[in-house]
């Protein structure tokens, strides 16, 4: 029996051709991804140049190393996929979306089914925003790692911004990573806000609070849940509490861009990222580094000074300031931090130069404003506060402590006690829950010589509501200068002695030894002519305190 | 503590999570170009002709050729960003609008204009313009549209940074006057009602020397004077400018929250000329915010003006009346403080209007690329929600930053649609890499309210000037041509001023209202209820503020669709009277005078 001639299938030409024919697919595959890939971005010279000038060059280095790989011809597919996607990650660090986007589409064509790619294009598209694409990106992620958590909570946030929000909520009950369970939460609640479904926001947003109690932000819109369902009370706390904070997502793919970044502004960043956070040694550290890429920069120094001194290290914090003025003397912040300084030191004199110098440059300061009234209030010279007081409440009016003592200015200089009480008056109706302006007025009736101001009853009343409301040595004392006014002193004698009495309990010396004076008076049957001593603890400007 | 830091350094780019970007107006690097217009018909396909455009602009046809000249000289001083307002007004009571725009100049001490990055044109008189409107009527009835620019005859010196601009007649004499607001000294001009304008800023008592935006007119304590509600941005100066940078580490302008925010103000007006400073004790002057777009409007239903603010990066104010000559701030029990997520917005312009045809006014607001625009429904009590999402505003406003908005029934079909003036604040990637010098220009927006709680994005179809990438700021919306439909006036930054004519809304039937109260002067805050048989009634308000530091034409132009079941036009006066009109005829104007109508017993 002969052997049967070979199958025509594996002859050899027939076998040649076959692989021919395979290798040819192959390139014609290749030479059509090559075709739809999009060209390098170009970044022109008018968008570079106004970047810092290490970014600039961390840029044009990548862009360079880009151009070399994408047309060397013995890198495989993959390896120019990830070249081109390691230049999109760069461009992504440094906010250059619009270069990033090519970058990463050429990346994903060439790897399909590498997960990063789209999954950064996706939030490049979050980011621009360009929300369909970003949708279209995160499922094609999806799709290429079904089980990604991170994901699913992108996808489902790109969804509901859309309004798509039944496939929103879809996503998200899927989500079950402990570590997102806060921002799951909080993206149902949210959906369930926007459905009116005001119970389950309730729940969702309640759980989410619990998982994550430093997301302030969960607080209003559960303060609107709870308005809907007509919970008023519950709104209100809510509300008490709301804060800007959102749940963290811990995204290590997104996350790696920031070792990717050089120079000082992403030191910068990382500082006052810190601050936010109150990490002040953090702060401190991430602005050293920027002074130290960047030393001629006054107002970088001066950021770094104010961490330093937030950190509670003052010595460093006033040779930065220093340098800083060495640097610009003109520079506003730092004469005003160093005035900030020397007033936490005891150095009245020497804040009050530099707050001057201060407001030399802006006068609209309204902190170096404060802070020179209050200095020169403590050194007597209320004619000279007075003004500064007036700038500070045309611009923070809310500022209770700066009213109070305008109006002491203007009683120290002179001002009729009827102007004064116009103004104690006004403040009080504008913040009637700040005691010290029923003090002052209660004090100034008690003790008036004009008798259009002067009435001891309506201070009794005032007194004794205070002191009904909290029983403080400064409220008994106003009950007990009343009572004085009326000629009451056996009644003056025992208030006098109560808030005696308190401030010992509360260890306040001063206060015992003020006290104790008009109590001294009150025995002799002598009331009080004046409302205020000079020396007055509630009425005095207390010096800054270093942290 | 953290606030006085985030004031004094410049430095405002968190690390890129998604949600701490939306809310601390990061640089985002969005590319926003709108699609081109679709071409016309080709030999191949056969494809329906392009519908007209609903706009036109005709500001240069029509006699009004300016350029808002920011004074930018590359110190990127922050009030160049802003831009400024426009004012539709009939200054001289000849029955059509009068236009006023603002203008700005150059910031820096020793800066000439060699320095300026963009210089004016060359013999442009600078300072704030009045146009005339010398409307007149052709053979076959169309509308000839001509202005004339009246500056110098009126008297107005405007040579302060112009920011806005509110109209109101302060002392019932029948002339509006204007309210100037600047970075610097605002500006009170009282008409004369010969053609010519008085300064008596001081004498009335009315200057603020700090950064003013919006400012609005209205009768606070209903005694039929009208009183001046002045917004306050932020406590930038020239001495404390900073220097701010995008997170790409390029120089760009300084957010609000770089900044201290400023008090508003509020000043009742004597009666007598002058005004009273009643900020502190009516209370509105003792918060501390960013105070950008402002509008008047009755928001709870108890017959009293409240005053709703639009901040900056901060939370919204909502100063109810407590109908004492105080205010109350209730915006985040309110729901109108945040967006529902609970973010503070980068709030800019501001519109009031019953939208929904519920009887009460609905509040939308503009904002931030990254961020979408606002509208906050209300129940009628004045408590509000964000429906920005599920009404579909939201997605499509995401990516664009805008200005100046307003509710207009563009095509007169009896819905409020939505218009929004669009520029960015920061650089665009795109535009630098297109070449622009000015790198901020982004296209406007036309939504459609399709009845359903629903608007759709119509911008693409609603003409070609629409589509135009520049820096738009203020927009004020009246009929400059009086034919019945709603124009805007509009005013780029660092570019040039343009008028929309509105060629569709004339298509449907329209009714136009002037409402004056008894001293003749415009009956700000009236509100009209439109009965029409069965349908549930139009409500509509008189009112020339709200949108960005500007003032809109104070007439209520309402439109009807097909115009069948009108009844009677009811009109709530702003002092309680309620009073009807019926056999109104449509498609004209009416004057209606407050004590000339049947009253109504609305007890």
């Amino acid at each position: 029996m002969s052997r049967p001639s070979p199958h025509p299938w594996t002859s050899a030409p027939l076998l040649v051709f076959v692989c021919a024919a395979q290798i040819a697919a192959a390139a014609v595959t290749q030479g059509q991804v090559t075709r739809r890939l999009l060209p390098i971005p170009d970044l022109p010279d008018a968008q570079l140049s106004r970047l810092e000038p290490v970014i600039q060059r961390h840029i044009r280095r990548t862009m360079e190393r880009l151009h070399s790989e994408a047309r060397d011809p013995s890198l495989t597919r993959a390896q120019r996929a990830t070249a081109y996607g390691e230049a999109g990650r760069v461009l992504q660090a440094y906010h250059q979306l619009d270069a990033a986007e090519p970058c990463y589409r050429n990346a994903a064509l060439l790897a399909p089914q590498d997960f990063r790619w789209p999954y950064y294009l996706g939030y490049v598209y979050q980011i621009k925003p360009a929300l369909e694409q970003a949708v279209a990106s995160y499922e094609r992620a999806l799709a290429l790692r079904p089980q990604d958590q991170v994901t699913k909570l992108r996808l489902a946030q790109a969804y509901r911004d859309l309004n798509q929000l039944d496939r929103a909520w879809s996503l998200l009950k899927e989500l079950s990573a402990p570590e997102l369970r806060a921002a799951t939460l909080l993206g149902l609640g949210r959906i369930a806000l926007a459905r009116r479904d005001y119970r389950a926001a309730v729940e969702d947003l309640t759980a989410a609070s619990k998982a994550d109690p430093a997301a302030g932000i969960i607080h209003y819109p559960l303060a609107m849940a709870y308005r809907g369902l007509g919970q008023m009370d519950k709104a209100l706390e809510q509300v008490a509490k709301r804060g800007e904070g959102e749940p963290a997502i811990p995204d290590p793919v997104i996350d790696g861009l920031e070792a990717l970044v050089v120079g000082v502004r992403v030191n910068l960043e990382r500082a006052y990222d810190a601050v936010q956070l109150d990490h002040y040694d953090e702060a401190a550290e991430a602005y050293g580094k920027a002074v130290a890429l960047d030393p001629s920069s006054a107002a970088n120094r001066v950021s770094y000074a104010r961490a330093l001194h937030l950190a509670g290290r003052r010595p460093e914090a006033t040779r930065q300031l220093k340098e800083a003025l060495r640097l610009d003397a003109d520079n506003m912040d730092g004469n005003f931090f160093l005035g900030v300084i020397e007033e936490e030191e005891g150095d009245d004199q020497a804040a009050m130069v530099h707050y001057r110098k201060t407001l030399a440059l802006d006068p609209a300061h309204a902190q170096a404003q404060y802070y020179l009234a209050n200095a020169l209030m403590r050194a007597g010279r209320y004619a000279e506060a007075l003004p500064h007081y007036r700038v500070v409440l045309r611009y923070v009016p809310q500022n209770m402590f700066a009213r109070l003592m305008e109006a002491l200015a203007m009683w120290r200089t002179g001002a009729p006690d009827r102007e004064v009480l116009v103004r104690l008056e006004e403040a009080r109706a504008i913040n009637p829950d700040y005691a010290d302006f029923a003090v002052a007025i209660a004090r100034l009736r008690a003790t008036s010589a004009d008798p259009a101001v002067r009435d001891a009853d309506k201070a009794l009343a005032l007194g004794q509501e205070l002191y009904a409301h909290l029983r403080t040595p400064d409220f008994a004392a106003v009950v007990a200068m009343a009572y004085a006014a009326l000629g009451r002193f056996e009644q003056a004698v025992a208030l006098q002695k109560e808030g005696i009495f308190l401030a010992l309990k509360l260890a306040r010396p001063e206060l015992v030894s003020a006290l104790s004076k008009d109590l001294a008076h009150y025995r002799t049957h002598q009331p009080r002519e004046k409302p205020w001593d000079l020396d007055d603890a509630v009425f005095r400007p207390v010096r800054l305190k270093g942290s | 503590m953290l606030s006085q830091f985030a004031a004094t350094y410049g430095v405002r780019w968190p690390k890129m999570s998604l949600g701490r970007l939306v809310r601390w107006r990061t640089l985002l690097l969005g590319v926003v170009c709108a699609a081109a217009p679709a071409s016309g018909p080709t030999a191949e396909s056969a494809q329906p002709a392009r519908p007209s455009p609903v706009f036109i602009d005709v500001a240069k046809d029509a006699g009004i050729d300016f350029i808002y000249f920011n004074g930018m000289t590359g110190e990127f001083y922050f009030p160049e960003s802003m831009g400024a307002g426009v004012a539709l007004l009939d200054y001289d009571n000849d029955g059509d609008l009068d236009v006023y725009l603002c203008q700005g100049h150059l910031l820096g001490k020793g800066k000439t204009l060699k320095d300026a990055l963009f210089p004016p044109r060359a013999g442009e008189a600078m300072g704030g313009r009045l146009y005339r409107n010398d409307l007149t009527v052709d053979g076959n009835g169309n509308p000839i549209l001509r202005f004339s620019d009246v500056t110098a005859t009126s008297g107005i010196e405007a040579n302060g940074y112009g920011m806005g601009v509110a109209a109101g007649d302060i002392d019932n004499d029948g002339y509006v006057d204007l309210y100037l607001t600047n970075f610097g000294h605002n500006q009170l001009w009282h008409n004369d009602g010969d053609g010519s304008f008085t300064e008596i800023t001081r004498t009335a008592g009315v200057d603020d020397e700090r950064w003013s935006v919006s400012a609005a007119f209205l009768d606070y304590d209903r005694d039929g004077w009208l009183d001046l509600y002045v917004g306050n941005y932020v406590n930038f100066t020239l001495g404390n400018h900073k220097k701010c940078y995008a997170p790409s580490s390029a120089r760009d302008y300084c957010s609000p929250l770089a900044y201290q925010g400023l008090p508003d103000r509020l000043f009742h007006n004597r009666g007598d000329g002058t005004f009273e400073d009643v900020s502190a004790r009516s209370r509105v002057g003792t918060e501390t915010r960013n105070g950008l777009g402002a509008v008047v409007a009755d928001l709870n239903g108890d017959g009293w003006p409240d005053i709703y603010v639009a901040d900056d990066g901060q939370p919204n104010q909502l100063w109810m009346s407590q109908q004492d000559g105080t205010f109350r701030n209730d915006a985040v029990l309110a729901g109108v403080a945040v967006d529902m997520n609970g973010n503070a917005q980068a709030s800019m312009g501001v519109d009031a209007a019953d939208f929904d045809g519920d009887g009460d006014e609905d509040l939308f607001l503009t904002h931030l690329l990254g961020e979408t625009n606002t509208i906050y429904v209300n129940d009628g009590q004045g408590w509000f929600e964000d429906r920005s999402l599920v009404t579909g505003l939201a997605a499509p406003s995401k990516g664009l930053t805008a200005f100046g908005t307003a509710w207009i029934d563009y095509d007169n079909d009896g819905l409020l649609d939505l218009f929004t003036a669009n520029g960015e604040v920061k650089s665009i990637a795109a535009r630098i890499a297109a070449g622009s010098k000015f790198p901020l220009e982004q296209p406007n927006q036309l939504f459609r309210n399709l009845g359903n709680g629903h608007f759709a994005d119509v911008s693409t179809s609603a003409g070609e000037v629409l589509q135009r990438l520049e820096v738009s700021r203020g927009a004020a919306v009246g009929d400059i041509d009086n034919d019945g439909d709603c124009d805007i006036l509009m005013l780029n930054n660092n570019g040039p001023a343009r008028l929309l004519l509105n060629r569709v809304g004339r298509r449907n039937h329209w009714l136009g209202l002037d409402l004056r109260a008894p001293s003749g002067r415009p009956a700000l805050g009236a509100r009209v209820e439109v009965l029409r048989g069965p349908v549930k009634p139009l409500w509509r308000r008189a009112r020339a503020d709200g949108s960005y530091a500007s003032a809109n034409d104070p007439r209520v132009l309402i439109g009807l669709g097909d115009g069948h079941g009108l009844q009677t036009v009811r009109v709530h006066w702003p002092l309680g009277k309620v009073e009807e009109w019926s056999d109104l005829a449509v498609n004209r104007y009416h004057l209606l005078n407050e004590g000339a109508g049947r009253a109504v017993d609305t007890k």
